[in-house]
């Protein structure tokens, strides 16, 4: 299969600088790689798994995967679509553990109907808005994380691909080795069942 | 409204920009009329748009020092005997889940006993091994399967042979229109049948030549189609000759251990030639041919296990689901026969 993304952006030529120093022995090099791209593949993490633990936990994994595993890029694709290919792959392997499911099965028996108990995630405002609106921001966050946690695997990661992170379709079929007929059908199925289970209630928010 | 069905349907796609002409034309005009969906429409797109606006979850300050002390661990030697102790992980329904404990302890059990042990658990990736390794014996093989054209299909009677008969095997093989075929060695060949299940046609009796060559020319096979719950059954066993068996031209056997030794810009290609599917990341290793997996994993029907260093080994168990992530597997050494290849893995 063709890798996609590849556009060589500032960020994109630096990952691949310091991919290629970490390879020649330079440890400092794999520090900067993961300072550089600790948030996308933690966020991407939690939206996926929906507890920060967990993503705390896959996080670390899928750096320590691109340790070992870094010699194996070939610089084919762009970094950052090979991190989130690895990422989705980390992420899966953790969603279908059996301890993973038992502790999600739990947390639906025993939660309370407001908070499933979770840790609160930290979110970084990024943008000069009004403290209400960063609050607004945040609870919307909050109901649509609630939304995509009740969605099948596969369904989850291709609407976060696509509609948080804004992945094309290309790069979803090449991280997720879904074909481009399957992909398509995944996100219009997320994506309905996510207009039904918000209805009303991000309006509400805004 | 009629249509709207249809219409909804299509909504996702319209949103991205992604629909052909004629579609994009058909939900516009639709949405002129019908204001249901339009509003199905407003709502999914402010959804999305919400979902664009949403923030990045930021990771603990201690999130580099973290991954670092991992990665120190696990290159002590006290990293190793913590990685052979790793729990196991399971994906079965969670009502089994004292079987699974109960499968996990005979695993673990039969790590201590020995080879056999195991064997009967897996029979199709022979596994024998002590706690600190593993050693998988890749003896199975996959079947070169042709699409002669020939519909396995159980709503055109007409076009099965009715009658058993003799054909040679290659062309059994081809002329069922099998998606997968499985051969091992003193073992069964396996063929899937229909649209579900598999179906044992013979026995392997014989192995290829010391060079490597196969002679099942002069094999033949009877074999009978019964169509019974609308399925197909393929039956039979081996009428004649000294060989029957159904190997893989050699050559595929060599290209596959090539790929394993040199992983590169072949293998994505080698891959989806044979039908496999590359699971994870680059550097992945073929391990064995299992038409178990492909049974048991719906989501990927591939004739292939795959095995990618520093993820896990994939066992498959009939009837009790998968079994995954049974160790993390730090690095592998492949030898070679003229018939099967032993791998041993390493496990962190």
């Amino acid at each position: 299969m063709q890798e996609p993304g590849n556009d060589r952006t500032d960020m994109e030529r630096e990952s691949e600088r310091l991919a290629v120093m970490f390879l020649e022995g330079d440890r400092e090099a794999f520090n900067r790689l993961v300072l550089m791209h600790q948030e996308m593949v933690f966020s991407l993490c939690f939206r996926l798994t929906g507890d920060y633990d967990d993503a705390d936990d896959c996080a670390q994994e899928v750096f320590i995967k691109v340790h070992r595993h870094l010699k194996g890029f070939r610089f084919e694709s762009s970094f950052r679509t090979w991190l989130y290919r690895v990422t989705v792959n980390t992420c899966r392997n953790r969603i279908d553990s059996l301890e993973y499911r038992m502790r999600k099965k739990k947390v639906s028996i025993y939660a309370g109907p407001g908070d499933n108990g979770q840790a609160a995630p930290v979110e970084i405002p990024d943008r000069g808005e009004s403290a209400l609106d960063g609050l607004r921001r945040k609870e919307v966050g909050r109901i649509i994380q609630k939304a995509l946690d009740a969605l099948p695997g596969s369904q989850k990661t291709v609407v976060v691909l696509r509609d948080i992170e804004g992945r094309s379709y290309e790069e979803i079929e090449w991280m997720t080795g879904l074909n481009s007929g399957t992909v398509k059908s995944k996100l219009s199925r997320a994506r309905s069942k996510l207009r039904e289970a918000l209805r009303g209630k991000i309006d509400e928010e805004l | 409204m009629k249509n709207c069905k249809i219409v909804r349907k299509m909504l996702s796609e319209y949103i991205d920009g992604v629909l052909p002409e004629g579609g994009t034309r058909t939900v516009k005009e639709h949405m002129e009329q019908c204001d249901e969906c339009r509003e199905v429409h407003d709502s999914m797109k402010a959804i999305i748009a919400s979902m664009n606006d949403m923030e990045t979850v930021a990771p603990p300050a201690d999130f580099l020092e973290k991954v670092n002390s991992r990665l120190e661990r696990r290159s002590s030697a006290a990293g190793f005997l913590r990685g052979i102790f790793l729990p196991l992980r399971f994906k079965l329904p969670l009502e089994l889940a004292g079987l699974a404990a109960a499968v996990m302890l005979i695993v673990y059990v039969s790590g201590f006993l020995g080879k056999e042990g195991i064997e009967k658990m897996a029979p199709d990736g022979r596994i024998a091994g002590r706690t600190e390794e593993i050693v998988v014996e890749a003896e199975a093989k996959r079947v070169e399967v042709r699409d002669s054209g020939v519909k396995n299909d159980p709503t055109k009677p007409e076009e099965l042979p009715a009658e058993p008969e003799e054909l040679p095997v290659d062309d059994v093989v081809g002329a069922t229109a099998l998606k997968n075929g499985v051969v091992r060695k003193g073992g069964d060949l396996r063929v899937r049948g229909g649209r579900r299940g598999e179906t044992q046609v013979g026995r392997v009796e014989d192995s290829p030549e010391d060079d490597g060559t196969v002679s099942n020319e002069v094999a033949t096979l009877a074999y009978s189609l019964d169509r019974t719950d609308g399925v197909a059954k393929i039956e039979g066993k081996a009428a004649a000759g000294p060989a029957f068996s159904v190997n893989p031209p050699s050559d595929r056997f060599d290209s596959l251990l090539a790929v394993c030794e040199d992983p590169g810009e072949e293998l994505e290609a080698f891959v989806a030639s044979i039908g496999g599917r590359i699971v994870s990341v680059p550097e992945t290793m073929i391990l064995d041919a299992s038409l178990k997996a492909a049974r048991s994993d719906r989501r990927a029907i591939r004739p292939l296990t795959v095995v990618v260093p520093g993820d896990s080994l994939r066992v498959f168990f009939d009837g009790l689901g998968r079994l995954e992530k049974i160790r993390p597997i730090d690095s592998w050494i492949v030898s070679q026969t003229s018939d099967s290849a032993t791998v041993r893995i390493d496990f962190r």
